[in-house]
């Protein structure tokens, strides 16, 4: 692989993903993982954009190009759905992590399907 | 005649109906949703059986949207396998569409059992759209169409565990989403690997790889580690018996027993269709470990539980470890992977029948109890009694006795176990058979339990419960009595020719 500037391109693209992936794994506040999340998108995008390049000046292959734009919006979707479950679940809870959230949720809002959730029982599914 | 010109168009009606009704659902709202919903069931139950109709008259079809074929277009394929998955969904999903109507309405004696109603108003459009995006998954020839099918499968799935409503279903599905995209953004960085590799994103043409490369296994990695994750194979399965807890019934079901199979089937494909000569045998067996390590942790976890939700739950985790014992079994390139192809895949299938059988009736208990502790079932056999025929009847196909489905895909899977040599899985099943046995029976023994004044129940469970569950559960130990058909329409195209061709499991 000869050191270009696509070639360096791609590689940023990729370190920038796994700086995104350890921020997820790192971080507890759902709004840093969702944002760790979107890091990690960028860094893909970034390296299908690498991709693009063919023939030096020509014209680049519109196909990464075509698959950056599907992945922005299902990454813009994932981001307003992981908002929307945050802003719903710090309204029931006052918690904005999965520790306080758990811990809050003896207090909270009777549930309407299963009266006998207990956090015993959503700890052994954590931990299971 | 007008047959002829028909059927090799239905393939596109089996994705484009279920977006329809979506869409119809949102607008129709509350009462307008089942019936749309049902309707769209029937029509896709329909265009299943004239897929299959197809695949028997003309062996593998390939569909050009638009008429822009490869290396323009998209390219829609149905073989054997698709088929086999297709059929399965719509099956298990027109069971899962009319035990939702009686879930979601009100029960005979009046009472309106969901609390405010949203869950009603949007669990017809959100399933169809998760319905459409598995028939997508299921017929696409592109690599990056399945992403955007496994995109749409996973939002609605997770909007449908957030239907729950209460904090811990929130909490259930923020989980579920944070995983499944990042399982979603490991697969597209997998897929931009395969692009760079080779140029093209069909399957067809990526299959056709003669010199892999060292890009190709870090692909393979990548696409597996996100696909594992979405079909919540050990260890990263500890999304899925949060979220089962607190979702509603139906939504287990279609969670359980459609959405896991669909990550399954989409790594299926894309390891003995496009990545097969990159596979060293120690590339399945990464995947074998899991899946028996999530066999025993399964099995053995779902004894411990002590509602039955979760122990239906954890059952899935177990079932899920069988269907990836599939990749060492064929990955070892002895004549055994031709009976561990069929069998991981029917078991796949008969799976889904029993596992959303089990998760009806658990439903159906908690509307007659109240409760789902198995511990205290006694008595349930005088006021449920088909509840717990149904049970027994779905556990059958779960445990793997003869005759069912189940049954016919861990004996295909054993015996390629043993025929490639490799006695360790063979140990794991049979051992997992019999912990599964342990709280099946569990459950039926407490149900079974005498009690002095038995009680007789007040509350009359809506018929299109219990006749979905019962069908779901026949047709689980059905697909063991009639198993030489499926078995042969599934073949076909499969990437071993010769030997079980004819579906023959003996």
């Amino acid at each position: 692989m000869i050191l270009s500037v696509p070639f360096l391109y791609g590689v940023t693209g990729l370190m920038i993903f796994a700086i995104g992936l350890h921020g997820f794994i790192r971080r507890a506040h759902f709004l840093r993982k969702a944002l760790a999340f979107n890091i990690m998108s960028a860094g893909s995008f970034a390296f299908l954009v690498a991709l693009a390049n063919r023939n030096g000046d020509g014209m680049p292959d519109p196909v990464p190009h075509a698959m950056v734009l599907t992945g922005i919006v299902v990454s813009v979707s994932a981001t307003a759905f992981a908002l929307a479950l945050t802003v719903r679940l710090f309204q029931l809870t006052g918690g904005a992590d999965f520790e306080s959230v758990l811990r809050s949720q003896e207090g909270c809002s009777p549930e309407t399907e299963n009266p006998e959730i207990k956090d015993s029982d959503f700890a052994s599914g954590r931990q299971g | 005649m007008i047959l002829a010109s028909v059927l090799p168009h239905v393939v596109i009606g089996t994705v484009v109906v279920p977006f329809l009704g979506a869409g119809l659902c949102v607008l129709c709202g509350r009462r307008g949703g089942a019936v749309i919903g049902l309707g769209v069931a029937v029509v896709l139950l329909f265009l299943s059986g004239m897929v299959g109709v197809q695949l028997a008259r003309t062996g593998v079809s390939s569909y050009a949207i638009g008429g822009w074929g490869y290396p323009l277009g998209i390219d829609i394929r149905v073989d054997g396998l698709s088929f086999l998955m297709i059929m399965t969904t719509s099956f298990v999903g027109t069971a899962i569409s009319f035990y939702a109507t009686g879930y979601f309405g009100k029960s005979s004696d009046g009472d309106d059992h969901q609390g405010d109603g949203r869950a009603r108003d949007f669990f017809w459009s959100l399933w169809l759209f998760a319905w459409g995006g598995l028939n997508v998954l299921f017929v696409s020839g592109d690599i990056f169409n399945l992403y955007v099918a496994l995109e749409i499968v996973s939002f609605s799935a997770v909007a449908l565990v957030a239907l729950g409503g209460s904090v811990a279903a929130a909490v259930a599905a923020t989980r579920y989403l944070f995983l499944t995209v990042v399982a979603s953004a490991v697969y597209l960085l997998g897929v931009g690997l395969v692009y760079s590799a080779r140029g093209t994103l069909d399957l067809a043409a990526l299959g056709l790889v003669s010199h892999p490369g060292g890009i190709f296994a870090v692909a393979v990695a990548l696409i597996t580690v996100g696909l594992m994750i979405k079909s919540a194979l050990f260890p990263v399965h500890f999304w899925l018996p949060p979220a089962h807890a607190n979702a509603p019934v139906p939504v287990s079901a279609i969670l359980s027993g459609l959405v896991v199979m669909g990550a399954f089937y989409v790594l299926v494909r894309l390891w003995f269709g496009v990545f097969a000569v990159a596979l060293v045998p120690a590339a399945g067996h990464i995947l074998g470990v899991c899946g028996s390590v999530a066999i025993l942790w399964g099995s053995w976890q779902a004894f411990r539980q002590s509602r039955l939700k979760m122990m239906v739950a954890y059952s899935t985790v177990a079932q899920i470890g069988y269907m990836f014992l599939i990749f060492p079994l064929v990955a070892s390139g002895s004549v055994g992977g031709v009976f561990a192809w069929s069998g991981a895949l029917y078991l796949a299938a008969s799976h889904a029948c029993a596992k959303a059988a089990a998760f009806m009736v658990a439903g159906s208990i908690i509307r007659v109890l109240g409760h789902d502790r198995v511990d205290d079932f006694h008595g349930l056999v005088a006021r449920y009694p088909l509840g717990m025929f149904t049970f027994a009847l779905a556990g059958v196909s779960l445990i793997g006795l003869p005759p069912s489905g189940g049954f016919v895909g861990k004996w295909l899977l054993l015996k390629g176990a043993m025929l490639s040599g490799q006695w360790g899985y063979a140990l794991v099943m049979m051992v997992g058979g019999l912990l599964a046995a342990a709280y099946i029976f569990r459950v039926l023994e407490n149900g079974f339990h005498a009690v002095e004044q038995p009680v007789k129940s007040t509350v009359r469970v809506p018929w299109s419960m219990q006749v979905a569950a019962l069908i779901l559960a026949l047709t689980a130990v059905g697909l063991g009595i009639v198993a030489f058909e499926p078995l042969a329409l599934m073949n076909i195209d499969a990437p071993f020719v010769g030997g079980l061709v004819e579906g023959n499991p003996s």
